[in-house]
C-alpha cells in the first residue's frame, strides 16, 4: 500500500522520511514541489496526483505536508485516513503539535511510532492508546534496559481478547470521564437577517481515564437527531440500531466519540445578524451597516463575537460608529475586523460606517460577505440532549460530566 | 562540514560514551543525521557492534540504521545476523518482534536461510505480537525468495492462522496470502472464510475491516439469502467512523445489487447520506475523492443527488480542485425541478471576482453543457451568455462566445432567434481571440438570415492586414467565402478583397495555402465549389469533450480504487505500474552510488541536476530498458538536424521495403502542437500535419546516427489512443524505431 512517507516543511525541504518498501528516490520530491508550486498556487493541486507514474497523496497540517507514495491500486481513502493518523498520533505522543521543530526533536520516537503504525505496506495498529503498549519508554528519561523492564514480557495487547481500541490493566485514579459537544453552524443569511440555508455539523469529543474495562451507556432525548452519523469504532452497531442507546467500551485518553450532521434546528440560530453594503460610484466609497442581536432566550450572553469583512483591494480611510466593540481595519489584508467582546442581553449592537476605495479602477462588481465567529458555552442548538450516562463494570467513584458548546462554523452574512 | 569529518566524530562519540544514557543520546544524533540525507553508511561496523546492547531505545534506532545501509554494506551485514539470531530469542517478544521485523526488512538474498527459519519460528511464538510481525515478515520473504514461500507449509500455516483468536493475527494472514498469491489473484475466496471473517469483523482495526470488505466485494455469494444477510450485517458500518471503511461498505453493497436488482434504489438510497456526510465533515483532503466517488454515482443515478444540489454549491474557500469536482457534479444532477437554482449558482460563481479566472470559465463550460442536456431550457443558458458577454472581461467573453456558438450547433432554429439580432452589438464589443473566432464562424453560418450580416464581415475584412492572429484569419476567410455563396451581391468585392490580400499580402504560410486553394477551386468548378462550402452538416446532440458513458461502467467495477479519482480506468495506468518498478530500482542505484560520496555541494547539485535533467534521466532509463529486454537492441540516437525535401519522403514512404504497425496508448491527451514540440525535442523532423475531426495525423522521420537508418513514421492520434504506421528498410531497426517514438511520446 505506502511505500514511503515524507514530510516536507513549508519550503519544500524534507523534514523526515520513512520507507516501508524499498526506498523512493528524493527526485520524485523535487518534481512534486514544482507541481505544488507552479503558478503560485499552492492550495490548488489535487490531494492526489500522478508524477512519474507514481501516486501521490499528501496532506497539509501545522505548516507541514505528508506525502506518501502509494502502490497499489487500493482504496484511495485509506492513504489520507492513514495520513490523519499519523497526524493524531504525533500530537499525541509529542504532547504538542507536530510541527516542523517537534517532529525533529523527536525523530527517533517518531521512526519508532511508524515502524509499528505500518507493517510491511499495510497499517497494523494505529490507536494511541494501543501504540503506548510498544513505544515503551520515554526517550529521553532514564535508560530503560532490557533488565529491568521485564514487564514487557507480557505486552497487555498480547491478551487474548483484547480490544483493538483499548489495551488491558489500565489504573487511573481519580477515574473520571468528560464530553464535550461541539455543533458548529454553517448558516448563509441574507442582508434582510433571513436564513438562507443552514446545517450544523457536530462532534462529541471524549476525554476517558476509566480503569479497567468498563461499559458506558449513554442515552438521548432525541435520538433521531443524529440520523447523519458517523461512530467512533468502540461504539456497538447493533445496539445503536435496536435500540438507539449508544452502547460502548471507550478508549483510554483523548478520542472523537461520533460526529453527526443535522439540518435541523431545535432552537433558532443564537445570533441575528442583518446589514447592507452598498458601493458608490460618485464617491468612490462603500457605505456599510451590520446589526448583530442575540435572539435566544436560553443564552445569557455571548463572548467575542467578531464579524470580519474582505474588502476589495486598495480600499482605505474607514470611517466607522460602532455601539459596542471595536474595530480594525488591516491595511495590508484589507481586512475589516469588527470584536464585541461581550454581547449584551435583549439590546441590538450595530457597526455603521464607509471606506474608500482607490481613487483609479473600476467599482467592484459585487459586494462583499462579512464573516461572522461566536462561540457559546451551554447551549446546543440541535436539541440533543444526555439523559443517561450509565458505566458498568466500575465501582468506584467515577466523575462525569457531558458540556455542549455552539459555534459558528461557516457563518456568513451576504449584502 | 563535510561528511568524513562528521564520520569521524560520530566514531569517537560511539567508543568514548561507556554510559548508556549518552550512548543513546549519540545514536540519536546520528538518526537525525542521517535523515537529513548525510550518508552515515561508512559507520556500519560500529553500529553493528553497538546493536548488542541491551536498551531496547537503543536497539530500536540501530536497527533503523541497519535497514537503511544494508544494501551498501552486504560484506558487513553478516556481522549482524549474530545479534539478529540473539535477539530472536530474547524473552521479551519487543525484541523478538523487533529484530524479526527488521531482519526480514534487509531484502538480502545472502540472509535469505537465516530469516527463513526466524520466520518460520516467529510464526509459532507465544506472543502473539511477534506472530503478528512473523505473518507480515512472510511476505517480504516471498519478495526476495518467491520458492521459500509458495505451495510450502508456510502457506498452509498462513492459511490455518485466519482462524486464530488475535484479530491482528488473523488479519495479516489474509494480508500476506493475499499479497503471496497475488499472481494467482489473491487468497482464495471461499464462503467459510468469508463468514468467519464477517462473524468477527467488528474485532478488526478500520485497516482489517477495509481489507475483509474488499474480500467480500469481490466475493459471490451462493443465494440471495446470503446476500442479504452480507447487506443487513454491513449496513450499520456505513456509519463507521472511518471513511475507507464507509466507501468499503458502498462498494460491497454496489457489486452486490447487480444480483438484487429489485433492490437497487433502496441500496443507493443507503449509501447516499453517509457520502455527504464525509463531504461536510471531513477536511477538503478526503472530500476530493469521495466527490470523485459521488459524481461517478451521479453519472449513473442522476436523480439520486437532485435534492441535494445545495450541498455541492461552492465555496470561496474551497480548493480549485473542489470546486471543479462540486461543479462536474451539479452538471450530472441537474433536472427540471432544480435547473434554475443550478444555472443560477452557477451564473453567479463567473461574475464572482474571488473566484479565480480558471473557474469562470469553468462555470460557462458548465452552463453550456446544461444546455445539451436540458434543451427546453437553452434559452434562460443564451440569455447568461449574452449578459456574460457585455461585462466585457476578458476571458468570461472568450468562454461565453464558445460556448454560444457550441449553443447554436446545437439548437440552431431556436436559439438564432435570440442571437442574431445582437450580431452587430457583438461584433463592437469583443475584442479577444477565440471569440472573435466564434462571432465569425456564426457570421458565415448564419450571418446571411439578417440584413446587416455580409456588412459585419466586411468589417473585419476591412482590418484583414492589420490582424496578426492567423486564426481569426483563417476563420474570416471561410465564413466570406460562405457568405459569397449566399449573400453573392454584397460580397462578391469582399470576397476579392480578402483573396487578394491573403494570397498576395500575408506571411502565414497557411493563410496563403488556405486563400490559393479557395482561389483554384472557385476558377476550377464555381458551383461544385458550393456545393463543398455549404455541404450539409451532421446534427450533433453531444458536445465531443463529453466523456464516452462506457467509461462510467467501467469506473463503476472499479469503485473505491484510484480509477474514480483519475476517472480512468485501471487498465491504463495498470501497465504503467510495472513499468514503474523497473524505474524505481535504477532510481534505488542511482541513490545509493550518489549518496556514498556525499558532501553538501555534491548534494546541492544532485538537487539541482534532478530537477533539471529530469526528462533526460527518464529517457535515458527507458532506452536502457529497452536494452535489457533484448540483446541485440542497441539505443537510438537521432541526428538532430537531419533533413529530407517532401519529395524524397513521399517516395521513400512509397517505396519502403517494410512496413510496420503499432498500436500504444498515452498517459494523457495532448495536442497537436505538443507532440510537435516532443518530436522536435527529440529530433524527429515533422514533414507534415493536420487535423481530421478529432484525429490529429502527423507524418515525420528521423534518422539514427550510429546505424544510419532512417525511418519514417505516420501518427494517427485519437485521444489516448495511438496508431503508428512505420516505413523503413530493415524490420529489426523498424522495430526499434517504433519502440523508441512510442517512449519518447507516452514519457
Amino acid at each position: 500500500m505506502i511505500k514511503s512517507l515524507f514530510i516536507l516543511n513549508t519550503g519544500g525541504d524534507i523534514v523526515l522520511e520513512k520507507h516501508w518498501q524499498g526506498r523512493t528516490g528524493r527526485n520524485i520530491i523535487s518534481q512534486f514541489w514544482n507541481e505544488l508550486t507552479k503558478g503560485n498556487r499552492t492550495k490548488d493541486l489535487p490531494p492526489i496526483i500522478r508524477i512519474r507514474r507514481q501516486t501521490l497523496i499528501y496532506i497539509r497540517k501545522y505548516n507541514l505536508l505528508y506525502l506518501v507514495v502509494a502502490d497499489q491500486d487500493t482504496s484511495p481513502l485509506m492513504f489520507i485516513e492513514f495520513l490523519n493518523r499519523v497526524i493524531e498520533v504525533f500530537s499525541n505522543f509529542f504532547s504538542t503539535e507536530p510541527t516542523e521543530t517537534s517532529v525533529k526533536e523527536n525523530l527517533p520516537k517518531a521512526f519508532e511510532l511508524l515502524g509499528e503504525m505500518m507493517d510491511n505496506v499495510f497499517p497494523v495498529t494505529t490507536e494511541s492508546s494501543m501504540l503506548r503498549d510498544m513505544i515503551g519508554a520515554t526517550m529521553k528519561s532514564t535508560p530503560n534496559t532490557i533488565e529491568n523492564s521485564k514487564k514487557f514480557a507480557t505486552l497487555s495487547s498480547d491478551q487474548v481478547g483484547g480490544l483493538p481500541w483499548r489495551r488491558k490493566n489500565i489504573k487511573h485514579s481519580p477515574n473520571e470521564i468528560f464530553f464535550d459537544v461541539i455543533e458548529s453552524i454553517n448558516a448563509t443569511i441574507e442582508r434582510s437577517g433571513k436564513c438562507l440555508n443552514s446545517e450544523i455539523i457536530s462532534k462529541i469529543n471524549c476525554e476517558c481515564k476509566l480503569s479497567g474495562m468498563p461499559t458506558l451507556t449513554m442515552v438521548f432525548n432525541n435520538s433521531s437527531i443524529l440520523e447523519d452519523v458517523s461512530f467512533h469504532q468502540c461504539i456497538n452497531l447493533d445496539t445503536w440500531e435496536r435500540r438507539k442507546i449508544l452502547d460502548f467500551i471507550p478508549p483510554d485518553g483523548q478520542f472523537e466519540l461520533l460526529t453527526y450532521r443535522s439540518n435541523r434546528m431545535q432552537t433558532q440560530i443564537p445570533l441575528y445578524t442583518s446589514g447592507r453594503f452598498n458601493w458608490s460610484k460618485k464617491k468612490r466609497r462603500g457605505k456599510f451597516e451590520v446589526i448583530l442581536q442575540l435572539r435566544n432566550s436560553l443564552v445569557k450572553s455571548i463572548e467575542n463575537v467578531s464579524v470580519l469583512i474582505p474588502l476589495a483591494q486598495g480600499c482605505s480611510s474607514p470611517s466607522i460608529k460602532t455601539t459596542n466593540g471595536a474595530v480594525f481595519f488591516n491595511d495590508q489584508t484589507f481586512e475589516l475586523k469588527w470584536e464585541i467582546k461581550k454581547m449584551p442581553k435583549n439590546k441590538e449592537v450595530s457597526m455603521k460606517g464607509s471606506i474608500k476605495l482607490p481613487s483609479k479602477g473600476s467599482i467592484p462588481r459585487e459586494k462583499p460577505v462579512a464573516i461572522i465567529t461566536f462561540s457559546i458555552e451551554g447551549l446546543c442548538m440541535s436539541g440533543l440532549k444526555v439523559t443517561n450516562l450509565n458505566i458498568s463494570k466500575l465501582k468506584k467513584k467515577i466523575f462525569k460530566g457531558v458540556k455542549f458548546i455552539s459555534k459558528s462554523g461557516n457563518f456568513t452574512l451576504k449584502f | 562540514m563535510s561528511s568524513s569529518r562528521v564520520i569521524k566524530s560520530f566514531r569517537q562519540l560511539l567508543n568514548e560514551s561507556k554510559e548508556q544514557s549518552r550512548r543513546r543520546l549519540v545514536i540519536e544524533q546520528i538518526i537525525s543525521a542521517m535523515s537529513l540525507g548525510v550518508n552515515l553508511s561508512p559507520l556500519f561496523a560500529d553500529m553493528v557492534k553497538a546493536a548488542q546492547t541491551t536498551d531496547l531505545v537503543q536497539k530500536k534506532m540501530i536497527y533503523l540504521y541497519i535497514c537503511k545501509y544494508a544494501e551498501e554494506n552486504k560484506e558487513l551485514l553478516i556481522l549482524s545476523t549474530g545479534t539478529f539470531q540473539r535477539d530472536c530469542q530474547s524473552q521479551d517478544p519487543l525484541v523478538r518482534g523487533l529484530s524479526l521485523r527488521s531482519m526480514s526488512s534487509l531484502m538480502n538474498k545472502e540472509l535469505v536461510e537465516y530469516m527463513a527459519r526466524e520466520i518460520k519460528k516467529g510464526l509459532m511464538d507465544r506472543s502473539n505480537y511477534v506472530r503478528r510481525i512473523a505473518v507480515l515478515a512472510t511476505v517480504k520473504l516471498f519478495r526476495v525468495s518467491p520458492e521459500l514461500v509458495l505451495d510450502t507449509e508456510i502457506e498452509k500455516k498462513l492459511y490455518s492462522m485466519i482462524a486464530e483468536v488475535d484479530p491482528y493475527v488473523s488479519i495479516n494472514s489474509v494480508v500476506a496470502l493475499n499479497e503471496i498469491l497475488a499472481s494467482k489473484g489473491g487468497i482464495s475466496i471461499t464462503q467459510k472464510i468469508i463468514i468467519h471473517l464477517l462473524k468477527r469483523f467488528h474485532e478488526f482495526t478500520h485497516w482489517g475491516q477495509s481489507i475483509v470488505l474488499g474480500l467480500v466485494a469481490n466475493y459471490a455469494p451462493q443465494s440471495e439469502q446470503e446476500c442479504l444477510q452480507i447487506l443487513n450485517l454491513l449496513d450499520n458500518y456505513l456509519k463507521s467512523g472511518n471513511t475507507s471503511v464507509i466507501l468499503s461498505v458502498s462498494k460491497v453493497f454496489i457489486n452486490l445489487i447487480n444480483d438484487l436488482p429489485n433492490l437497487r434504489n433502496q441500496i443507493y438510497d443507503r449509501i447516499k447520506n453517509p457520502l455527504i456526510t464525509l463531504v461536510s465533515c471531513s477536511g477538503d483532503e478526503m472530500a476530493y475523492p469521495v466527490l470523485k466517488h459521488i459524481y461517478l454515482i451521479a453519472t449513473q443515478l442522476p436523480n439520486l443527488f437532485a435534492n441535494e444540489a445545495s450541498r455541492f454549491f461552492i465555496k470561496g474557500s474551497d480548493p480549485t480542485y473542489l470546486q471543479e469536482i462540486k461543479i462536474d457534479i451539479l452538471c450530472e444532477i441537474v433536472n427540471k425541478q432544480n435547473f434554475k437554482q443550478i444555472i443560477f449558482a452557477l451564473a453567479s460563481y463567473v461574475i464572482n471576482s474571488s473566484l479565480n479566472e480558471h473557474i469562470s470559465s469553468y462555470c460557462i463550460r458548465a452552463i453550456g453543457k446544461i444546455a445539451s442536456q436540458l434543451s427546453s431550457y437553452f434559452d434562460m443558458v443564451i440569455d447568461y451568455l449574452m449578459e456574460f458577454i457585455e461585462l466585457d472581461i476578458p476571458h468570461i467573453v472568450e468562454a461565453s462566445m464558445i460556448i454560444l456558438k457550441d449553443v447554436i450547433r446545437l439548437f440552431p432554429e431556436q436559439s438564432l432567434e435570440i442571437v442574431l439580432p445582437e450580431l452587430k452589438r457583438l461584433s463592437e464589443i469583443i475584442h479577444t481571440e477565440e471569440a472573435k473566432v466564434s462571432l465569425i464562424w456564426i457570421l458565415g453560418e448564419y450571418g446571411e438570415k439578417i440584413d446587416e450580416g455580409p456588412y459585419i464581415l466586411e468589417k473585419f475584412v476591412e482590418t484583414f492586414s492589420e490582424e496578426s492572429s492567423e486564426k481569426i484569419k483563417l476563420e474570416l476567410l471561410t465564413s466570406v467565402l460562405k457568405m459569397f455563396f449566399k449573400r453573392p451581391p454584397e460580397s462578391k468585392k469582399m470576397l476579392g478583397v480578402i483573396l487578394h490580400e491573403a494570397t498576395e499580402n500575408s506571411n502565414e504560410p497557411d493563410v496563403i495555402d488556405r486563400g490559393l486553394f479557395y482561389y483554384r477551386l472557385i476558377s476550377t468548378d464555381i458551383n461544385k465549389t458550393k456545393s463543398i462550402v455549404l455541404s450539409e452538416k451532421e446534427n450533433f446532440t453531444r458536445f465531443t469533450e463529453n466523456d464516452p458513458l462506457e467509461l462510467f461502467e467501467i469506473l463503476m467495477d472499479e469503485f473505491n480504487t484510484f480509477s474514480v479519482v483519475y476517472k480512468k480506468p485501471y487498465e491504463q495506468f495498470k501497465r504503467i505500474i510495472h513499468k514503474n518498478e523497473e524505474e524505481e530500482e535504477e532510481e534505488d542505484d542511482d541513490s545509493s552510488t550518489d549518496s556514498s560520496s556525499f558532501s553538501e555541494e555534491e548534494l546541492l547539485d544532485q538537487i539541482q541536476q534532478n530537477v533539471n535533467g529530469l526528462d533526460i534521466n527518464q529517457q535515458n532509463q527507458s532506452q536502457s530498458q529497452n536494452q535489457q529486454n533484448s540483446q541485440e537492441e542497441q539505443e537510438i540516437e537521432l541526428e538532430p538536424k537531419f533533413n529530407l525535401e517532401p519529395s524524397e519522403f513521399q517516395n521513400k514512404w512509397m517505396n519502403s521495403s517494410h512496413n510496420l504497425n503499432f498500436d500504444f496508448e498515452l498517459d494523457e491527451e495532448l495536442d497537436k502542437e505538443s507532440f510537435e514540440e516532443i518530436l522536435k525535442e527529440n529530433n524527429f523532423q515533422v514533414m507534415a500535419s493536420g487535423l481530421i475531426q478529432s484525429t490529429i495525423k502527423i507524418f515525420c522521420y528521423g534518422k539514427d546516427i550510429s546505424s544510419n537508418q532512417i525511418g519514417l513514421f505516420q501518427l494517427l492520434i485519437t485521444g489516448v489512443n495511438v496508431k503508428l504506421n512505420a516505413k523503413g528498410t530493415n524490420p529489426q531497426f523498424l522495430k526499434l524505431f517504433a519502440e523508441y517514438i512510442a517512449t519518447v511520446l507516452t514519457e
